[in-house]
Order: C-alpha cells, then sequence, then structure tokens
C-alpha cells in the first residue's frame, strides 16, 4: 500500500508539470488550431535564462523565474510574429504551420548547442530542497513548490479567460476565430496574448524543470510528453489538458513501478492512440463549443 | 562513385516512401507524422525473413511491403471508421511509429533489441534500387491517374460530396493508406538491404518528420514535386556539411524560411471551392512551365 | 508529366553532384597531406563527447605537424557530423570520407550505434577504421561465422568484460548480495553492459531482484527507484550512456530518501557528473579505462581546458580514448612506413605495446581488441573522484 501511496504522489507531482505544459499546447491548438511543436523549445530557453540569471548573476530563484519567464514570452511572441502570423495571413493549411513550427524547434535546440554547448547544467535553487516526509512517503519539495506554481499559474488563467475583457475575447476567438474578427474582436491582438501567455507556462515549467532535471538543449523533449497529456484530455482543451496531464503522470509511474519501465513509452503512446481511435475528442472535450 | 551512389540510394530509398506518403496525405488529404514506422515494419520484417526464415531478397523486400500493410489496416481500420481527421490521424501515426521503435527494442531474441540486426549483406545495389524506384514511381502516377486516384482526390477535397456520388470514402481512404504502407515498407526494405544494418533508431521521428517535409514542400497532389523534395532533404543535409556545427541550425531555418517565402501557388488554401478544383486539375494536367517557376523559387 | 520527371531527375543529378564537390574545395589536388577521418555527434545533446575529441586530436595533429608530420608529410583531419541521424548519415559520411576526402583511415568513433553501419564499408574500402569508444563484441567480430572483421579496431575494452569485471567487483569486493538494474532500453551500450553483468552476477551467486529500463529521452526516474527499493535492492547498476542520467538518478534517489550504492559503467564518466549530483553520489563505485585525473594527464587536461575555455567544452575520458585510436593509427602509419590501408591494417593487427595516449596499446589479432586493458574503479569523494582500486589483468 505504501508503495502504490508512493509511486502515486510521484505520479502527480511529475503529472502537475505536464499540466502546466499541456496547458500551453492547448491554448494554442484551441486557438489556431495547429500544434505548435516549437513549444519545447521555447521551453528550454526559459530555463536557459533562469540558469543565466542564477548561475551567472548570481540572483536567487524566484528573479530567475521572472527572467525565465520574460524570455520565454519574449521568444513565443517572435515565433508568432515572424514564423505563424504571416502564414495565417495567407490562409496557409495548419500542416504549414505545424512544419514551421517543427523547423522553430530544430532550428532553437541547435542554436543552443552551437551558443551554449550540449553540456548539462546544474541550476541550483535558493530555496530549502529538503525533502518531506510524510510517514514512509516521501514527497520533494521542488515537486510541492512545482506543483504549487502549477496550480497558481492555472487559477490565474481561469480567472484571466473567465472574468476579463481579454478572456472573453480569446474564449470567442477559440470558439469560432473569423467570425470573433468579423465581430470586431481584434484577433492578431488576441493571438499576442495567446502567445505570451503560453510563453509564461512555458518560462514557468523551464525554470521548474531546470532545476528538477537540469538544463540542457534538449530539455524541451519533455514537452512532448505534455503533448500527449493534451491529446488524452482532448485537443484545445484546458480542463482536459490538465486532467491529461495528471493521468498520464499517474498512468506512466504506475506502469513503470508495476508492469514494465522498459514498456513505459509503449503504454503511453498507446493510451495515446486508442484514446483517439475511441474518444477522438479525448476524455473531456466534447463538441467545439467547450474547448475553453 | 560509392559516395554518389549512396546518396542516389538513400534519395531512392526516400523517393518510394515519399510517394506513397504523397499519395496519402497530398492526395487523399490524411496527415501522417509517423511514416517512417512503416518503414521500420517493412525494413525488419525482410531482414528477418531473409536471415530467418530463407526468403530471397526481393521476395523477402516485397513480402515486407505486404508486412507493413497488414499493419496499416490493423492500425488504419478502427482510425479512419471513426473518421479521425487532420491532426488527430496525424498523431496516431507519431504514436505508431513511437510504438514500434519502443516494442522492437525491447524484442532481443530475432530483433537483436536496441543493437538491432548487423551482418545484412549489401543485396540493394545502385541500379537495383534505381529500377524499382521507377517502377514504383511509375505505377504510383498510374494509380493517381487512374479513377482510384480521382476518387481520392474527391475525398480529400469534399468528402460528403464525393460520397454522394458514389465514391466509399472509407475504403478509398484505407486503400490510399495501404498503398502508402506497402510502398513505405519496400523502401524500409531496399534501405535496410542497403545500409546493412538495421536499428530501432535507423527509422526514428526526424525520419517520419523529412517524408512528411518532403510532401508538404514538394506540393500536395503533385507528385513529382515531392519526389524532388525527397531528393533535396537528403541532399540539403549533405550540401550544408561545410557548415560543420551550424548545419543543423540552418536546416531548421530552412524548414521555417521555405515554409514562409514559397509562394503558395502550389496548394493555395480556399477550402471548399471549386475555383481550387479547377486549378488542381489545370495544375496536373498542365505544366511544365509551372513547375520549373516553382521550382526554380522552391 | 514526362518532361517534369526528367526535369526532376536533372536537377537530382546536378543537386548530388553539388553536394559530392561542395565540400572538397579545400585541400584536395594537396598529396602531400595525410588525411584522418572523423565522424560523430558535434552537434545537438550528444555533442560533448565528440567536440571535445575533435578538438584534442586536431590539437594533437598541430604538435605532429610542428615537428615534421608523419612520413615527411603534414597531417590533417576530416571531420564530418552525423548528428541528424547516424543511422543513415554515418554510411554517407563514412563514404565521403574514403571517397572525397581519401582518408587513410577513420578514427575516434565513439558509439557503437555509429560504428555498425560503416563496417562491411571499411572491409570493401580497405580502409583501417579505430574505434575509441564503440564497446558493442559486434563492432569487431561477426557474431554469426566468429570471424573478425579485417578492418575494424577498438582501443577501449568491449561490454562483456566491463560488464563481467563491474558484477566480479559488485559481489566480491563490495559483498552487495541484491542488485536491481536500470538500463537505457534503446542504447547499445547500456544494454551490453546490463547483460554481461547479469550474467556474471548470477553466476557469482547473486541476486538481481529488479531489471529496470528508461527511454533515451527520460528524465523522471523515481517510479523504477522506488520499485528498485521496495524489492529489496541494496544497489543499483546504472547502465547508462550519458551522465545526465546517472546523476539525475542519484539526485532523485537522495530527494525519495533511499540510499542506494551505484553501480556505473565508464560510459556516464564525466567530471561534469559531479556538477549534476555532486552529494548525492554518496557510495558509488564507477568503473573506467583511465582516471581522468591521473596525474600523468593533468599537463594535458590543463592546458586542453585552458586553450578551449570559450567552447565551454573540457577534456573527459572520451577524449583520452579518442587520442588513443589517434595514436595508434600514428604507431601504425610509422610501423608501416606506409599509407596503404592493407600495410596500415597488418600493423594495426599486430601492434604491440604501441604508444598511445592513456597506455600502451597491444592488440589481439584474433578479436581486433586492445589486450589486458587495465579498469579502473573510482569512487565519489568529497565531491571528487578518487582511485578505489585498478585491476591489470595478466
Amino acid at each position: 500500500m505504501n508503495l502504490f501511496l508512493q509511486q502515486l504522489v510521484i505520479g502527480l507531482s511529475i503529472g502537475s508539470v505536464y499540466a502546466l505544459l499541456a496547458v500551453g499546447y492547448a491554448l494554442i491548438t484551441s486557438i489556431f488550431n495547429f500544434t505548435n511543436f516549437g513549444y519545447g523549445a521555447v521551453m528550454m530557453c526559459g530555463a536557459f535564462a533562469a540558469y543565466f540569471a542564477v548561475v551567472k548573476l548570481g540572483f536567487p530563484t524566484l528573479i530567475g523565474l521572472v527572467f525565465a519567464i520574460i524570455f520565454a514570452v519574449f521568444i513565443s511572441l517572435i515565433t508568432e510574429l515572424v514564423a505563424y502570423r504571416p502564414l495565417r495571413k495567407r490562409k496557409s493549411p495548419r500542416l504549414y504551420l505545424m512544419i514551421t513550427a517543427m523547423g522553430f524547434n530544430i532550428f532553437l535546440l541547435n542554436l543552443a548547442v552551437v551558443l551554449l554547448g550540449a553540456n548539462v547544467r546544474y541550476l541550483p535553487s535558493t530555496f530549502s530542497t529538503d525533502s518531506i516526509h510524510m510517514g514512509s512517503i516521501v514527497v520533494s519539495a521542488l515537486d510541492v513548490y512545482s506543483l504549487f506554481a502549477s496550480l497558481i499559474s492555472l487559477a490565474v488563467l481561469w480567472v484571466f479567460l473567465y472574468l476579463s475583457k481579454q478572456g472573453l475575447a480569446i474564449r470567442s476567438a477559440a470558439h469560432d476565430t473569423d467570425t470573433a474578427g468579423l465581430m470586431g474582436i481584434n484577433v492578431n491582438k488576441v493571438s499576442l496574448i495567446v502567445f505570451a501567455i503560453s510563453g509564461i507556462t512555458a518560462g514557468i515549467a523551464g525554470t521548474f524543470m531546470g532545476m528538477k532535471y537540469t538544463v540542457y538543449p534538449n530539455l524541451g523533449d519533455i514537452a512532448n510528453k505534455a503533448f500527449i497529456a493534451s491529446v488524452i484530455g482532448g485537443m484545445g482543451s484546458l480542463p482536459g489538458a490538465v486532467l491529461g496531464g495528471f493521468i498520464l503522470g499517474v498512468i506512466e509511474t504506475m506502469v513503470s513501478g508495476y508492469i514494465s519501465s522498459a514498456l513505459r513509452d509503449l503504454f503511453s503512446f498507446g493510451i495515446m492512440i486508442l484514446v483517439l481511435i475511441f474518444l477522438p475528442n479525448g476524455i473531456v472535450g466534447k463538441k467545439v463549443q467547450d474547448k475553453l | 562513385m560509392l559516395y554518389i551512389f549512396s546518396i542516389i540510394v538513400f534519395v531512392c530509398v526516400h523517393g518510394i516512401a515519399v510517394s506513397g506518403l504523397s499519395l496519402l496525405t497530398g492526395y487523399t488529404g490524411i496527415f501522417s507524422i509517423g511514416h517512417a514506422g512503416f518503414m521500420a515494419v517493412g525494413g525488419y520484417a525482410a531482414v528477418v525473413l531473409y536471415k530467418n526464415l530463407g526468403v530471397p531478397f526481393l521476395l523477402a523486400v516485397v513480402l515486407g511491403g505486404f508486412i507493413a500493410v497488414i499493419v496499416s489496416v490493423i492500425l488504419g481500420y478502427p482510425a479512419l471508421r471513426n473518421k479521425l481527421e487532420g491532426d488527430a490521424f496525424g498523431i496516431v501515426m507519431l504514436g505508431f511509429v513511437t510504438v514500434v521503435r519502443v516494442a522492437i527494442s525491447n524484442i532481443k531474441p530475432v530483433l537483436g533489441g536496441a543493437i538491432g540486426i548487423t551482418g545484412i549483406p549489401r543485396l540493394s545495389s545502385v541500379w537495383l534500387v534505381i529500377l524499382i524506384t521507377a517502377i514504383m514511381v511509375y505505377c504510383m502516377r498510374n494509380f493517381i491517374k487512374s479513377d482510384y486516384g480521382k476518387n481520392c482526390m474527391a475525398v480529400q477535397q469534399q468528402e460528403s460530396a464525393a460520397e454522394m456520388v458514389g465514391v466509399n470514402p472509407l475504403r478509398t481512404k484505407l486503400r490510399a493508406l495501404m498503398i502508402s504502407a506497402f510502398y513505405g515498407g519496400v523502401a524500409g526494405g531496399l534501405f535496410v538491404f542497403y545500409a546493412t544494418f538495421v536499428s530501432p533508431m535507423s527509422f526514428a521521428e526526424a525520419k517520419s518528420n523529412d517524408l512528411l517535409a518532403a510532401v508538404v514542400l514538394g506540393g500536395m497532389c503533385s507528385l513529382s514535386g515531392p519526389l524532388m523534395a525527397a531528393g533535396i532533404l537528403v541532399i540539403l543535409p549533405e550540401i550544408l556539411r561545410f557548415l560543420a556545427v551550424w548545419r543543423l541550425v540552418f536546416y531548421g531555418l530552412a524548414f521555417i524560411l521555405i515554409m514562409l517565402f514559397r509562394p503558395d501557388g502550389l496548394f493555395g488554401y480556399r477550402e471548399i471551392s471549386f475555383k481550387w478544383v479547377g486549378r488542381l486539375y489545370h495544375k496536373i494536367k498542365a505544366g511544365i512551365g509551372e513547375r520549373q517557376k516553382r521550382t526554380g523559387r522552391g | 508529366m514526362k518532361h517534369r520527371k526528367l526535369f526532376a531527375l536533372l536537377l537530382t543529378v546536378v543537386l548530388s553532384v553539388g553536394a559530392v564537390f561542395t565540400g572538397c574545395g579545400s585541400g584536395s589536388g594537396q598529396s602531400d597531406t595525410i588525411k584522418v577521418g572523423f565522424y560523430g555527434t558535434l552537434a545537438g545533446s550528444g555533442a560533448y563527447v565528440d567536440t571535445a575529441a575533435k578538438m584534442a586530436i586536431e590539437d594533437y595533429i598541430e604538435q605532429i605537424n610542428a615537428n615534421g608530420g608523419w612520413l615527411g608529410k603534414q597531417v590533417q583531419l576530416v571531420s564530418y557530423d552525423v548528428s541528424k541521424d547516424p543511422a543513415t548519415e554515418s554510411v554517407t559520411a563514412a563514404t565521403r570520407l574514403i571517397e572525397q576526402d581519401k582518408v587513410i583511415g577513420i578514427v575516434g568513433i565513439s558509439g557503437t550505434a555509429s560504428t555498425l553501419p560503416i563496417i562491411s564499408l571499411c572491409n570493401e574500402t580497405q580502409t583501417p577504421c579505430i574505434a575509441s569508444a564503440a564497446t558493442n563484441t559486434k563492432v569487431t567480430m561477426n557474431e554469426d561465422t566468429g570471424e573478425v572483421y579485417p578492418y575494424l579496431f577498438r582501443v577501449c575494452f568491449i561490454d562483456p568484460y566491463q560488464g563481467t569485471a563491474l558484477a566480479d567487483f559488485a559481489y566480491n569486493d563490495l559483498d552487495i548480495q541484491k542488485v536491481a538494474t536500470l538500463t537505457r532500453v534503446n542504447n547499445a551500450y547500456a544494454m551490453g553492459i546490463q547483460e554481461y553483468f547479469k550474467e556474471q552476477y548470477t553466476a557469482l551467486g547473486g541476486k538481481i531482484v529488479k531489471e529496470l529500463g528508461y527511454q533515451e529521452t527520460e528524465v523522471e526516474f523515481r517510479a523504477q527507484l522506488t520499485a528498485a527499493a521496495d524489492a529489496g535492492a541494496t544497489a543499483i547498476l546504472v547502465a547508462a550512456s550519458e551522465y545526465k542520467d546517472a546523476g539525475l538518478i542519484a539526485n532523485q534517489a537522495a530527494d525519495l530518501g533511499l540510499e542506494f550504492t551505484f553501480l556505473l559503467p565508464d560510459g556516464v564518466y564525466a567530471s561534469e557528473l559531479l556538477n549534476v549530483a555532486g552529494d548525492t553520489l554518496g557510495s558509488s563505485y564507477i568503473s573506467v579505462g583511465a582516471d581522468e585525473n591521473d596525474p600523468a594527464f593533468a599537463d594535458f587536461k590543463s592546458s586542453f581546458d585552458e586553450k578551449h575555455k570559450d567552447s565551454g567544452y573540457t577534456a573527459n575520458i572520451y577524449t583520452y580514448y579518442a587520442l588513443d585510436s589517434f595514436m595508434l593509427l600514428e604507431y601504425a602509419v610509422k610501423t608501416a612506413d606506409s599509407l596503404d590501408g592493407p600495410a596500415i591494417r597488418d600493423a594495426l593487427e599486430n601492434a604491440k605495446d604501441a604508444p598511445c595516449f592513456t597506455e600502451a596499446i597491444t592488440i589481439d589479432p584474433e578479436t581486433h581488441n586492445p589486450l589486458n586493458k587495465s579498469i579502473t574503479v573510482l569512487t565519489v569523494k568529497d565531491g571528487a573522484y578518487s582511485v578505489y582500486k585498478t585491476y591489470k589483468p595478466e
């Protein structure tokens, strides 16, 4: 039983990061209907910014987090302005957007390798990282922090989307981008806000990923898992992304712990395929209207 | 000549796989981000048939193709029956290629697990590969020109309208998937018998991405365009070698720039418009001039 | 349609010819330079291994050229990156090295996966290839026939050698009874280590309580560690090929409050491992071919690190192995007094006490592996490696 609880705790903590990242995917998918494969690279940029602030400039972790967010937002906006917007303007098929995103991922990843080197960097945290013991169950302090950071940012995002005017604009754009544009909503502004938000989630996730798993150019690979999570939850659905993140985290941990760790990816991708085939809209996403 | 030969072989192998994917993604409109999975299935199947069961080389490659077809039906039938489309089907394929890779990595006895299979004889000679490529591309061209090919395009453009005039969308899509899986499988077999070595990493996601990129860069609803793009994508990294460490940076940059500055004349995105259909037919029937102009820019 | 295809074919031919000629501008036609080939992961996440190796060989070549070169000719290293798709690119890179650049041999390949595709190529073109850290037995031997590949050599020890030694060490020296293994499952090297460790360890009477694995991009190991602890393992064999994996495993075990003895193969040996996991590597043992910080290498290491300070790369064990492979080729060229492939091959096969970087290397003609490679077991103490024991097989 203890083993089960311990694995559950680990699964939830992994899931919390997946959830945060999956939201970044879901936001963009919901509005622009394409999968932003460049997202992982944006997260990696955020992690490097945090590393630069904390290790090179000697700032505390919180300032590092701010650096990460600012830089990730910056990169995220650049990708939108330079690559995605012109394509959308031309009404290119969304496959083109996906391929551009893939190109961005390759570009940023290798640029980081060339400019910064492929070495793994240790990102220290200035707050306590002692593990918390609850009976025989151990919870890592970083997990608690990242769980809180995930939950807080998700809550803030919810408030923003549902209680602010901009949020309403985003939700209507998600519902039907073209009609929203006709109704006088500045879709370009909405897209900037959305990419900024996805940059913020990437920055937060990047910092915590960096502290947990060190900082290196391929850090963005983790975002692929978040992508699976967003698919399982329902592509383009925010609650689905959160739920999918936690579900995937727990499933992965349980498969590793009880079935076979070597076959874990087989399970996560296999489940993704089954969900897509039998629940094409994911676990949560029922109709297009329910996206946000 | 070895160096040029090896590049020609890789271009041809990619060409076969790309012409299959072109039918699936370009003509029938089904995205596939994991087409290298079929190459892996075909390649491994061909090697096992040849090495363990003593099947002659060419027959093994062809049978490898058919095994890829069987896999494609197992995967594709439920997915297509549920009308999975767009990103969703592409993602299923992404999952498929990962599942194939992880599964092969864990099968030690015959497939060699992560280490792969070594000591495969080099039976795909350059001329043989060129010949097979020519035959397969010719068949694909005929297929696309046939009524079956037109059905594919009809399904891609307006599924319900196509259904109304008596085209069975499920059967059409499944047929396209099976044919493209066969092409992928044969390409995988030829590749393995040239590389003399196969491991799960031989068919990583990067390969699938290259194949898809070739179809998109070359132009949807075109066969020669993607074939040329397949060649370019094999050759481009070789040309870029002088850039040394910056090579992959420019490779990524090239993706973005081509997407941004490639004129959208190939596949203008006017959804469900008969003007677009007209242009499409015009494009397929006509155009050396247009082709040259396009490639000159791309 | 016909014309289009013709055009396509034409363009392809033009491009491929272009590809052939682009890289050849420099140095072609100068027969007074000897070219040596090198390829590896020079971009992407694994670049830290091969980039430093390439730099070290180039530095060494500078020295050689300052002293008159080989056989009175200047030496030049031609290097290509294969990081995009090693299985395919190794073949094209090696073909290009052999055919276009006319290298006398290929040295310093650090991975099994990027050596296996070029075996038949090297044999057909009679080009000697000396792998620096490709440890799988299949690199030099055809397992089906038991024959040695005539043109394939290596300077590192092989997986069975190291896996067996680690098992002996764990069972006999450390007296560990229950071990769990955590293997990078799609990596040939890691799988090899795990396989031979298991074989020897169970033969000795030890028990493998849990066999765990992980995929290449994995960063989260706590589920596996918890399962290992639950199965009663006191030690974990971490069959990993990158130091990042081992570092994260140690950190996460500490996070969970689990105390394991970690048994590590040489694939994770790098000073950077200590940056990632300094104090959490408490009782770890790592088997290596040479101690990176051996005073014998101190001069080289400090001058290398100083010279390449800006690049962010430091000399590591692979750098030494790569130099070993290059110096073995140097020895063979000088012994054979020829640049001819078969002559160099014969010299390599009969190499005896060839003066290499880490130690004198003798090649076993039966297997093309180095004979009597010593194994050093290091342990981590106070955030630094220290030598625990050195085996010198006779």
